[in-house]
């Protein structure tokens, strides 16, 4: 768990310090500038996973998304609750595209106490080219916790 | 502290004859996106992390803003909030979000608001509100702009 975690929190410090000696906007590789954007489709889906997921990164939902553009951004909001964790280490939802987590998946909270549950939305946004791109989210949880409701919504714009 | 805590009262109090959007249908007329990792450590109060703007050609819109932010290395366990600006007042107040995590453990939220607004040009940020020196981390934004 501690390397886990070491490798979270050092990967994000490392996509930082790359950005900004890069000159690069504070966002990631794949962030997007404050522009306007208009909205294509929508995608929507919703589960309850109901099961205990083992420490580690889990994918919880994925698809195929259509780009019918020569760019597209995905705007991803992700909700997903926890509970019955084994211990208090800190969970995140990881948003992917294309295998690529879109911001490193920040921690969210210290799981929740035995016998209670914890909801948080994650949100990213991903710039693409034209095509199919894979879309998926993850839940990372740092011990054994059980995983239940959760919900999407991927934005698809242009640009 | 003091301050944060009658913001929101005050905010409540403006609110009731304020701005915010009856529920009823919007058209999305524009969406911004925007999202980074400053990773820099905020000193204590309000610290603006981004600013965008946006034209409403009608005689009313509404925007509808989503944030989220993620704070961490916190140097105490009081309350933090992020706060939405549109043309540089504040959507909601800013409720808080949670105690700060301690332990040099890391936290994320969203915030979710919507404010109307008339003709012209506007401009929309977010703050994060930390109590005491705390480093800020991945964010993202989502402001649709709408009609009405």
């Amino acid at each position: 768990m501690g390397v886990e975690m070491n490798w979270r929190t050092t990967a994000s410090l490392i996509a930082g310090a790359i950005m900004a000696a890069s000159g690069m906007n504070d966002g990631w590789a794949h962030g997007v500038a404050a522009v306007s954007h208009t909205i294509k489709r929508v995608v929507l889906q919703a589960g309850n996973v109901n099961r205990t997921l083992p420490s580690g990164y889990t994918t919880i939902e994925h698809r195929d998304v259509w780009c019918g553009y020569m760019t597209c951004t995905f705007a991803m909001s992700i909700m997903a609750n926890v509970g019955e964790a084994t211990c208090k280490g800190e969970w995140a939802i990881v948003g992917l595209v294309d295998g690529n987590s879109v911001d490193g998946g920040p921690l969210l909270e210290a799981l929740p106490n035995a016998g209670n549950t914890q909801t948080h939305t994650w949100q990213g946004i991903y710039a693409v080219d034209e095509g199919y791109h894979n879309v998926q989210f993850q839940l990372y949880l740092p011990c054994s916790a059980n995983a239940n409701q959760w919900s999407v919504r991927y934005l698809v714009t242009t640009p | 502290m003091f301050a944060h805590r009658l913001f929101p009262l005050a905010a409540a109090a403006i609110l009731a004859c304020s701005p915010a959007g009856a529920t009823a249908s919007h058209k999305v007329v524009n969406t911004i996106l925007d999202s980074g990792n400053t990773g820099q450590t905020l000193s204590s109060g309000y610290t603006t992390m981004e600013t965008a703007g946006s034209r409403c050609t009608s005689s009313t819109c509404t925007v509808s803003m989503q944030v989220m932010a993620s704070v961490g290395k916190a140097t105490c366990t009081s309350e933090w909030a992020i706060v939405g600006l549109v043309d540089g007042n504040s959507v909601d107040g800013g409720p808080d979000q949670s105690d700060l995590p301690s332990n040099g453990k890391y936290q994320t939220r969203t915030w979710q608001g919507q404010y109307t607004v008339s003709n012209g040009n506007h401009t929309f940020a977010f703050q994060i509100y930390v109590p005491c020196s705390t480093n800020a981390y991945q964010w993202s934004v989502n402001y649709m702009l709408t009609t009405p």
